[in-house]
């Protein structure tokens, strides 16, 4: 869900939660359990609301739920304060997790445009003449 | 335990074979002296090198900073990762201790080459605005020499590393014997225009110990970036592919690995030095190296943590510490200040296969010149070290096919980081800690440092400078950090065993002699009087290659 396969392949296609899981083995305690909480949190608001876990639920609904939580949120509406909403943190770690297994697999790199060449004759440098640098 | 003595007495023993180790070595054997390169670490070898091995090939992608669990100091330092972390020390076989209340962290690398293999390059010149700093503001000690003293120093050993460069003509900065410098890239020439015309200051290239050009026997950088991971091609200046095979091709010289040296063997009827005693690293039998001379150059703390464990009856506070200098006056640079922001107007597409330049930008010292005006909160002054250009965006919003081609869409990303001058104080200091030992039973160092007020209030200035700057150059989402990094992370400890005309006020002479006992030797860092804001390691290799040649000519008059 947050590296589809588009055009090219994304989160699935890299075996991206293999990795995790290896990667996690090697962690520290507190680190695999905050990773733990921030899954347990997700199925629980999921839970909640849809009376399902998030692996469960309809393609609609994971969409919707993630949009939920993807983006920060202002605490403040209409002059009165709100409680805390622990959602978008969550969601920061377990994007974190995902984004930094990605783009260090072979097929992230390559997504970003890693070929492999590693030998270069010279940097491109700037090539506009004063004050017009874009 | 079973002590064994070597054969062979040396003309010099030289203790560590990083930047001045591997300096003295090349040099004294040249001059034709017998030289012992003694070194803690196992030797090194380009086949260990991986700067082009993609991420996904190791075990963790470079990802897990956990694995690095022997190594809990060291992975603070950006360049030990998982590609690299054991050239750099087990913390746990290597422990020193600091008050609670002082944290310092001492990021080092025990194997041939020292922390050449890994350091950032960067490489300026001091001038007397540094030497003679001192007589300008009233603050701590002159150096016993000027800058037309070491500035032949400064060519030879220029010449010979090779330090790609623009030269500016800024007096607070000399000019170096350059190679072509790298490119800048759009952000940065705007940056530097920007700045000199609102502010009169100056943004230049880095001058970095990497080479533009071939030269001496080494080829051209070929910009695939990750430096600390070693260089096949020998492109940018580590000590063990470049002045320890120099010294070892001269027949002079015999480097011995895995010699962890515990203290320096004094011969008191006479006060000299008669060698080394060294534990080998992996059978922990114990050695005694004979030599006319003796030479540290195990970076400042090590070298002074020697000094200390060669305590005499007739030095009883440490060898050569009469004065009862050694150990104080530790400094560091101030870091952690600066901005950083975005380029919102650049056009751009990055791509992973681009070049990659192993270098940023640097900004002079601006405050405090010769020819004033006198900041009012702080005395000397600071650098930047930065750069601008298009990164990845993984710290974009959202997920899904948005986010991903936000991330490879990028941002134009500028930023700053300054390098406050470090002031010499006699309440910084470090000492033998009594309950702690290595793994070698060698006794530890116990490291007292704080940054005082002055580094703070230069710290502060320097964030809202950079803000300043980067904002004459349109940049948007400008993030000021204005907070000091905790001491010892400028990866620059100097002022150990300061160097000085008086020997009640420093240990070594101007040319790295020890008061104290004639033929005992300090090149590193620790001889430094005063920090400067400039990356110190140019400095200690031109001073080493000046202390050697004043050694060679006495050691030929039977003066040592
Ligand atoms: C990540 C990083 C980035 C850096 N960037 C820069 C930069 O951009 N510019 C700059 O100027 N400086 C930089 N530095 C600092 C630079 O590396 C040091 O200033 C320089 O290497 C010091 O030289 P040295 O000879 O004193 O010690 P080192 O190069 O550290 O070498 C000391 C040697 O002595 C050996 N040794 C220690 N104790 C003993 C013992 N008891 N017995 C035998 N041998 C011993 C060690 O094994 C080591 O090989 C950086 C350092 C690091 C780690
Ligand atoms: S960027 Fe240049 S100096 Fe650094 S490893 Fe690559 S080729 Fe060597």
């Amino acid at each position: 869900m947050i590296l589809p396969k588009t055009d090219t392949p994304g989160a699935k296609e890299a075996l991206v939660n293999r990795f995790i899981d290896r990667l996690l083995a090697a962690e520290t305690r507190e680190t695999q359990q905050r990773f733990l909480a921030s899954l347990a949190y997700i199925d629980g608001e999921c839970m909640a609301r849809y009376r399902a876990a998030f692996v469960y639920l309809p393609a609609e609904s994971q969409t919707e739920f993630l949009k939920l939580i993807a983006y920060p949120h202002s605490l403040v509406t209409w002059g009165e304060k709100l409680a805390e909403f622990e959602g978008p943190a969550h969601f920061e770690n377990l994007k974190s997790w995902i984004s930094r297994a990605y783009y260090n697999s072979e097929i992230g790199m390559k997504e970003l445009g890693w070929s492999g060449n590693v030998f270069h004759d010279d940097l491109e440098g700037c090539p506009h003449p004063p004050e017009t640098h874009k | 335990m079973s002590q064994e003595a070597l054969s062979q007495k040396y003309d010099a023993i030289v203790v560590g074979s990083g930047a001045t180790g591997g300096w003295a070595a090349k040099r004294l054997a040249e001059a034709g002296m017998k030289v012992a390169l003694l070194e803690a670490g196992r030797n090194i070898s380009p086949e260990e090198f991986t700067e082009h091995m993609p991420a996904y090939k190791l075990e963790y992608r470079n990802l897990s900073p956990e694995i690095v669990r022997t190594r809990p100091i060291q992975k603070m330092c950006y360049a030990c990762m998982e590609y690299n972390y054991d050239w750099f020390v087990d913390d746990l076989q290597n422990p020193y201790s600091s008050p609670p209340d002082k944290p310092f962290t001492w990021q080092r690398l025990r194997i041939v080459g020292g922390r050449t293999l890994v350091w950032g390059r960067q490489s300026y010149r001091l001038s007397d605005l540094d030497f003679k700093a001192a007589s300008l503001d009233g603050y701590g000690a002159d150096w016993p020499f000027s800058y037309k003293d070491i500035a032949p120093y400064y060519d030879l050993v220029e010449g010979y590393v090779g330090i790609s460069g623009m030269t500016e003509g800024n007096e607070a900065l000399p000019d170096g014997q350059f190679l072509p410098p790298m490119k800048m890239t759009c952000g940065e020439v705007l940056l530097r225009e920007r700045v000199k015309a609102k502010f009169g200051r100056t943004v230049t290239i880095g001058r970095t110990a990497i080479l533009t050009k071939n030269h001496n026997g080494r080829a051209a950088c070929h910009y695939c970036g990750p430096c600390e991971r070693g260089c096949s091609t020998f492109s940018y200046f580590s000590s063990p592919f470049t002045t320890v095979a120099d010294a070892l091709k001269t027949g002079n010289c015999t480097l011995i690995t895995n010699a962890v040296v515990s203290q320096v063997d004094m011969d008191s009827k006479e006060n000299r030095a008669r060698g080394v005693t060294y534990i080998d690293r992996l059978t922990r039998k114990t050695y005694q190296a004979s030599g006319r001379t003796v030479i540290l150059c195990a970076q400042a703390l090590e070298s002074t943590r020697i000094l200390f464990n060669s305590k005499t009856r007739e030095y009883p506070a440490g060898l050569a510490n009469s004065s009862g200098l050694l150990g104080r006056f530790l400094m560091d640079h101030a870091v952690g200040a600066g901005a950083s922001a975005e380029l919102p107007d650049m056009e751009f597409k990055k791509s992973a296969s681009d070049p990659n330049r192993p270098n940023g930008i640097y900004v002079i010292r601006f405050r405090n010149l010769k020819a004033g005006p006198r900041h009012p909160r702080f005395i000397r002054g600071y650098g930047f070290q930065g750069g601008a250009a298009p990164n990845y965006a993984f710290g974009a919003e959202g997920f899904g096919a948005s986010y991903k081609n936000a991330v490879k869409k990028g941002v134009y990303g500028i930023h700053l980081g300054g390098f406050g001058e470090s002031l010499a104080r006699l309440d910084n200091y470090c000492e033998i800690d009594p309950a702690l030992k290595d793994a070698w039973g060698i006794p530890a160092l116990r490291i007292s440092m704080t940054h005082g007020s002055n580094e703070a209030a230069m710290m502060e200035d320097a964030a809202v400078t950079a803000a300043e700057m980067l904002e004459a150059a349109g940049a948007r989402n400008i993030t000021l950090n204005a907070k000091l990094a905790m001491p010892g992370m400028a990866i620059h400890e100097l002022g150990t065993a300061r160097m000085g005309d008086d020997p009640k006020k420093s240990v070594l002479n101007a040319y790295n002699q020890a008061h104290d006992v004639k033929n005992l030797f300090v090149f590193d860092g620790a001889c430094f009087v005063s920090s400067g804001c400039q990356n110190p390691t140019l400095t200690m290799m031109a001073i080493t290659v000046r202390a050697c040649d004043h050694l060679v000519e006495r050691f030929k008059k039977n003066e040592v």
